[in-house]
């Protein structure tokens, strides 16, 4: 029987990670770990892996979906993406859709983090009711924000009038189309950022506010330079993902504006194109959203490397 | 003595002011149940928090003359595939990543990490053609398949992070007392993680239940449609029917909402550990 090593000593990941790794004492350990990994291999081979490589075979064909593959064409679909005004206009909504979705979830899971770490009476109801909106089904939350917005009657002109303000017809105007995708989708995403924010809180050394409150320093000092310089790293790994999960969404920017024009995201065009229209050129849309999505993915894991070397 | 009543005080202040804020955060969904107990013409005039009439009206209609318990039952049916097959899978997957240090784990903890981040959308266009090809349109297997490969690597991680947190004495005791290593781990290590399987079955569950564009793609028959795509057929054929679609959309929300409720000690955890760390 050979002596295995499981813990390879040249990868300095697993020395730093590993707790206490376990010697595979046999080969069999080792073929029982591979096997144990083996089903969901199998999964995403067959459900991530092969669609993948298949739709960068169709970018390069001509076809529909009733009829795939029906000669090669080189980078024409890429070419006819590319000069698709319908392309770039998914592409700058995407962006202004992810930029105010992550600016806005963000702030409000900060704020509300720091107010719900506290210990106050009733925190752990506080804490669930917070994380509803992320947990009722999408179709609900936005047919409810439509129901809410779409004309004079709707609770947010009701509001708005209270206020002597005019009615804002939310779903006919290009801008208050972004506007309500955005908050929409800061209402449903921020519940994530409240959650990882206040574990990463939880996990922070109370010394040096004790340090720092013996020196005289006021709530916004401290939180300025001690908490913050503390959640940073967490904060921008948050940042990119939430970047990342927006570009990906689908359902927001569709359910709620009932596929308006003014809200395509880089999904719902890529999908669009290819199921209705043309194969070739939606996987070629889909394929250059996978290219934009692996940057910042790459960007995520290097934010991810210094965040665990810290 | 005083400061510290005072301190009491602002506590209390502070948790009243935070439930203010949570009502207000909540108020679609407030508006949602509150006025699905309204008649629909009682809505086209405005929501309100105070209904003047009280119906029932919109249930029945519900209930007896739409396809909901139909659709109910379809998204249970995938929903109930999609958990049982993730936990199957995550698990032990989770559980070798937890034990296991080899370079193919290495290499599998890498790939997760970016499948999280992959556009599903990539993938629905490709299985769109096989799918067809294949005549499994309008089963429960395309959209099983995508949710299982959608909570995989969220799974995995916290299925991970719950064997991580239980000893590796327990599989070496039972292995001295000559149990194989497979063995060890099902008798002995999975019953431990209950909790942990509970928090990935309704994480998996949910997302499952919740999802919206992959079942637009895959079941297009109005019998294989699941809660979100029926309650969105709603709206499209009568765009006033307000009454029934907000009693539908509050029926739809508590499965989820009761489920989570049930686990959100053990999910909130999970998350937060399984999400960002990787």
């Amino acid at each position: 029987m050979t002596a295995e090593v499981a813990a390879d000593p040249q990868s300095k990941q697993f020395k730093r990670r590993a707790k206490k790794p376990m010697d595979l004492q046999t080969r069999r350990d080792r073929r029982l770990s591979i096997n144990l990994a083996l089903p969901s291999i199998l999964l995403l081979s067959l459900a991530q892996v092969y669609p993948m490589i298949q739709g960068m075979i169709y970018s390069f064909q001509k076809g529909k979906t009733a009829k795939p593959s029906q000669g090669w064409v080189g980078l024409n679909n890429y070419s006819a993406v590319l000069a698709d005004p319908s392309f770039w206009a998914a592409v700058r909504f995407s962006g202004i859709f992810a930029l105010g979705g992550v600016t806005i979830s963000y702030g409000l899971g900060l704020v509300f983090a720091l107010l719900l770490i506290k210990d106050i009476p009733g925190r752990s109801f506080l804490r669930v009711g917070f994380i509803i909106p992320w947990v009722v089904p999408p179709i609900v939350g936005m047919t409810a924000w439509r129901w809410m917005m779409q004309d004079e009657s709707g609770a947010v002109n009701q509001v708005l009038a209270w206020f002597g303000a005019d009615p804002i017809y939310f779903f006919n105007d290009p801008t208050w189309t972004v506007v309500a995708t955005i908050i929409v989708k800061a209402w449903r995403s921020f519940p994530f950022m409240l959650i990882s924010l206040m574990a990463t809180l939880q996990s922070l050394d109370g010394v040096l506010y004790e340090a720092a409150s013996i020196d005289g320093a006021n709530r916004w000092q401290q939180f300025w330079h001690i908490t913050f310089p503390q959640i940073l790293p967490m904060s921008a790994i948050l940042w990119v993902l939430m970047t990342i999960w927006s570009v990906n969404d689908y359902e927001t920017p569709y359910l709620l504006t009932n596929n308006s024009e003014n809200a395509r995201s880089l999904m719902i065009f890529s999908f669009d194109e290819a199921i209705h229209r043309n194969l070739g050129t939606g996987s070629a849309s889909a394929v250059l959203t996978l290219l934009i999505l692996a940057v910042l993915a790459y960007f995520m894991l290097k934010l991810q490397k210094k965040a665990s070397d810290q | 003595m005083n400061s510290h009543r005072g301190k009491r005080a602002s506590a209390w202040a502070l948790s009243i002011t935070m439930f203010v804020v949570m009502l207000l955060i909540n108020i679609p969904l407030i508006l949602t149940a509150v006025n699905s107990f309204r008649p629909t013409s009682d809505i086209l005039g405005g929501s309100t928090l105070m209904p003047d009439t009280v119906t029932l009206e919109n249930y029945t209609a519900v209930l007896q003359r739409s396809d909901f318990p139909l659709w109910f039952r379809n998204s249970i049916v995938i929903a109930l595939i999609t958990t049982m097959i993730t936990l199957v899978a995550a698990g032990f997957a989770g559980y070798s990543l937890s034990r296991y240090r080899t370079k193919v784990n290495a290499a599998y903890s890498s790939a997760l990490m970016a499948f999280q981040l992959f556009p599903i959308v990539l993938s629905v266009i490709a299985l769109f053609v096989t799918f067809r090809f294949l005549g499994l349109m309008n089963t429960p297997v395309p959209a099983a398949m995508l949710y299982v490969v959608m909570s995989l690597p969220f799974c995995t991680w916290m299925f991970k992070g719950f064997f991580d947190s239980i000893p590796r004495e327990l599989e070496e005791a039972a292995r001295v007392d000559g149990a194989s290593s497979f063995r060890a781990m099902v008798s002995i290590v999975f019953p431990l993680a209950g909790p942990g399987a509970a928090a990935v079955a309704i994480y998996t569950f949910l997302l499952a239940y919740n999802e919206f564009m992959v079942a637009s793609a895959f079941l297009q028959r109005p019998d294989s449609r699941t809660i979100p795509l029926g309650l969105r057929s709603f709206i499209q054929y009568d765009a006033t029917a307000w009454g029934p679609m907000l009693a539908a959309s509050t029926l739809a929300s508590l499965p989820p909402l009761i489920l989570f409720v049930l686990v959100q000690k053990w999910m909130i955890q999970g998350m937060a550990a399984g999400a960002v760390k990787g």
